[in-house]
């Protein structure tokens, strides 16, 4: 796991990185700790991380914009901050995690194992962020219909037939996105809300019909996904 | 406004119903002699020249020209006649004595009735050394045989050698004699009253003045009260004392000038109410206005009416000016002012007909007075009530801006921040651990100890921004100093404005682990108090040359901004920008009586 940690406080980088070595180990790839944007960026621009420790308030500039650029990326975030009041709007974003920042090492642990898919997320994104000409758009996730994975990109097919580029691949996906979207197929993660009903067109093959009456093919070891929303 | 309703209303109710009720009363010479009120007597004829066979009733007087009474002055010495016809009936059962009542009438007269004499004011003469001045006021007794109900004459000849050209306000008035007396008992007590009113409310604004912290209004308006106080006391002793009429005379221009003085210093009340500019330019308006009104010989006719009204729709151009910031009192006064302007054009109006419509009862005057005096009371209420509103603000404002102070310093991510990296250093470097622990524990002393001051010396904020520096260094791994160049340590300033203004420095200027120098300096230039703070943080430069207001202000600019406003309400300048590659924050601040 390749990890990069953000934070202009260098005693507190040093703290969150020690707390991350020891609950991690020997599963950290490399570790880098950071203490500006601009070193970051500079990073960033020649090394690929999996998961991005920030601190929200960095050097007095707006978090925000910062964590929209960071969640277009193809890694995860999560959040490390004092400002426990912007939780939810972070969470609204698609951080993995808001850790408040008293930092203890069982939160911090709880944090990881949302990363990895094993402890449950709070189910609170509002938004997919696309970057477009290098500005970050939010896409609101209830208008999402599927998300479709063509090699190392994803496109988010919305209500109004528009679709936007998505940086993160479909499994990071699965763990941002609300209990409505459930993955069917190795390139398909679908919005239950937009699903009129599946059906078999020949032996072997299952397919999902949409409201608009397209069709999105179905797994067969993902069916009973399908089945079970429609029993 | 409800409010100003509830004192007004009543009393414009009550002049409505008293016009009404005047109006259909009869008030020319055909009358019914009431027991307790006299009359104005009107329709005189008049000749300049002595000639005793005007007191002739039998005169044919067709080709003798009008004059009014009003108008007649004192510019053509001699001898003049007037006359003219009084019908009345008469009540059956009182049996009272008639008479003929004169105030201020020339310098001397002889009176008939029906052509016999019925008395002698002064001695009427033929040049300066054969008048004799008479009284003031002089009753002249009709003898009973002659005052049976019908028609009659009445002849004046009158001699003014010794008059001035000042006195006007004369009136020659009929009824019984008994109302006469009555009427001059009234006049006395009201316009003593006045008196007692106007001192009342001069005591009243003078303790205002004392007790505001001398402000200039309340002064201007105790001289008001102070003049009409004056001039209602000259009123009363002309009443009182009955002097001879050359002293009159000499006595009324006193009134005269009173009663300027009274409208001028009124607006200029109005004017420092208001807080308008160029007084002295309205001042020089309403003296020039004044001059106009006395030159154009108005006041013969109608008395100060027309210059009093003049001034009053000067206070509405005034208060027009006013309403714009103080709507309030600006309305409160304009009732007062459109009061007496509808009783002023009222008596105009009443006076030009000359007894063919009726006058305002004399209580509906003095009403318009107490009602102007009303309107300035409120008003100053009305001021000194949104003055304490105001204060009041001020006052929570500035508790807000403490706990803004403490709020700063104990903002829960500087306390968690600071609380991790202690955590941090704990496990690293212990000595630096107690360092910080000390730092955040100096800083908090000095924090509590200046929290509920207004301005703070300039050395305790440096010792307070010094422990700051030291502590935000151990956060952020970096050595950070404060250099003083011209320093005096009695300056005072607001608490944590510098410490405010190196936080945002230390949050925007600098890259973690990158040291710093901060350097502050203070000038005194006569009463201006300069201080410039620069850091050398290498994260502002990509500032460029970005203006002041090109620069999203934060939180901490904010409160420098609103603490410098509070102690020095629009004496400070703030400005910041690069200079020589360096940040700089400078503030000037005009301190007036200290350099």
């Amino acid at each position: 796991m390749r990890i990069l940690i953000l934070e202009d406080e260098p005693p507190i980088a040093d703290y969150i990185a020690s707390s991350v070595r020891s609950i991690l180990n020997d599963q950290i790839k490399k570790l880098t700790v950071l203490h500006s944007i601009e070193e970051a960026s500079d990073f960033l621009s020649s090394n690929q991380i999996d998961l991005l420790f920030l601190d929200l308030n960095l050097s007095g500039e707006d978090g925000f914009e910062i964590l929209q650029d960071s969640l277009s990326r193809r890694f995860q975030t999560i959040v490390i901050s004092a400002y426990t009041d912007r939780a939810i709007k972070a969470y609204e974003y698609g951080v993995i995690d808001f850790v408040p920042k008293t930092l203890k090492q069982e939160r911090l642990k709880v944090a990881i194992e949302r990363y990895m898919g094993r402890s449950e997320r709070p189910e609170q994104t509002k938004y997919l962020i696309s970057k477009m000409k290098n500005k970050n758009k939010l896409i609101p996730v209830n208008g999402i219909v599927y998300l479709q994975a063509d090699r190392y990109l994803v496109f988010a097919n919305l209500e109004s037939s528009k679709n936007f580029i998505i940086e993160k691949p479909l499994n990071s996906l699965e763990i941002i996105l609300p209990k409505n979207f459930i993955r069917i197929h190795r390139s398909y993660i679908v919005n239950l809300n937009f699903v009129e009903s599946y059906e078999s067109p020949s032996h072997g093959t299952f397919c999902v019909v949409l409201k608009d009456h397209n069709r999105l093919p179905v797994s067969r070891y993902r069916l009973k996904h399908i089945k079970n929303h429609f029993s | 406004m409800r409010k100003v309703s509830t004192y007004y209303l009543p009393l414009i109710l009550l002049i409505a119903v008293n016009c009404i009720f005047a109006a259909n009363q009869v008030d020319t010479n055909r009358v019914k002699v009431p027991a307790n009120r006299t009359f104005l007597l009107y329709g005189w004829k008049y000749n300049f020249g002595d000639n005793i066979k005007l007191a002739d009733p039998g005169f044919n007087d067709q080709a003798m020209p009008l004059q009014f009474l009003e108008q007649f002055n004192n510019n053509k010495k001699g001898i003049h006649w007037f006359r003219t016809d009084v019908n009345y009936t008469l009540d059956e059962d009182n049996d009272g004595v008639l008479s003929i009542g004169m105030i201020n009438v020339a310098m001397a007269c002889d009176v008939y009735w029906d052509g016999v004499y019925i008395g002698s004011n002064g001695k009427v003469g033929a040049n300066i050394e054969t008048e004799v001045p008479g009284k003031t006021i002089a009753y002249f007794k009709i003898p009973h045989e002659l005052s049976r109900s019908g028609d009659h004459i009445v002849a004046v000849r009158l001699s003014n050698f010794h008059g001035n050209s000042f006195s006007t306000w004369k009136r020659i008035s009929f009824g019984y004699y008994s109302a006469h007396l009555l009427e001059i008992e009234e006049t006395k007590s009201q316009h003593y009253t006045y008196v007692g009113i106007y001192l009342t409310a001069l005591l009243f604004s003078l303790a205002l003045f004392f007790g505001t912290g001398n402000e200039r209004s309340y002064l201007i308006i105790s001289v008001y009260f102070l003049l009409s106080s004056i001039a209602a006391y000259i009123d009363y002793i002309m009443f009182a004392h009955n002097y001879s009429l050359p002293v009159y005379s000499r006595l009324f221009v006193f009134a005269l000038l009173a009663a300027y003085s009274i409208y001028i210093f009124m607006n200029i009340f109005l004017l420092f109410l208001f807080g308008l500019n160029k007084k002295t330019i309205h001042i020089g308006l309403m003296v020039l206005l004044l001059v106009l009104c006395e030159v154009s010989g108005v006041r013969f006719t109608y008395g100060d009416l027309i210059s009093k009204s003049v001034m009053l729709l000067y206070s509405l151009v005034i208060l027009s000016r006013g309403i714009k910031v103080y709507k309030k009192e600006a309305l409160i006064i304009f009732v007062g002012v459109i009061v007496n302007l509808l009783v002023n054009a009222y008596t105009v109006f009443a006076v030009s007909l000359q007894g063919k419509f009726p006058m305002l009862p004399k209580i509906m005057l003095g009403l318009t007075h107490i009602i102007m005096l009303l309107s300035v009371i409120i008003a100053i209420s009305e001021r000194i009530r949104s003055r304490n509103t105001m204060y009041e603000a001020i006052k929570l404002k500035s508790q807000r801006l403490e706990t803004e102070l403490l709020k700063r310093s104990i903002q829960p991510h500087f306390m968690v921040n600071t609380l991790l990296s202690l955590k941090s250093w704990l496990t690293k470097d212990k000595a630096k651990a107690e360092k910080l622990i000390e730092s955040l524990s100096d800083e908090f002393q000095i924090i509590n100890k200046i929290s509920h001051e207004k301005e703070i010396p300039i050395s305790e904020e440096i010792i307070l921004c010094r422990h700051h520096l030291e502590l935000m260094g151990l956060r952020r791994d970096a050595a950070y100093k404060l250099n003083l160049i011209s320093i005096n340590e009695n300056d005072r300033i607001p608490p944590m404005v510098l410490h405010t203004l190196i936080e945002n420095g230390l949050t925007h200027a600098y890259q973690p682990k990158e040291n710093g120098t901060f350097d502050l300096q203070c000038k005194r230039i006569n009463t201006t108090l300069e201080i410039i703070l620069t850091n050398d943080g290498s994260r502002l430069k990509k500032l460029g040359n970005k203006t002041d207001s090109e620069i999203e202000e934060g939180m901490g600019l904010k409160y420098v901004k609103a603490r410098l406003e509070e102690s020095y309400s629009k004496r400070w300048n703030l400005h910041y920008g690069l200079d020589n590659g360096k940040w700089f924050v400078k503030i000037t601040i005009n301190k007036p009586g200290q350099s």
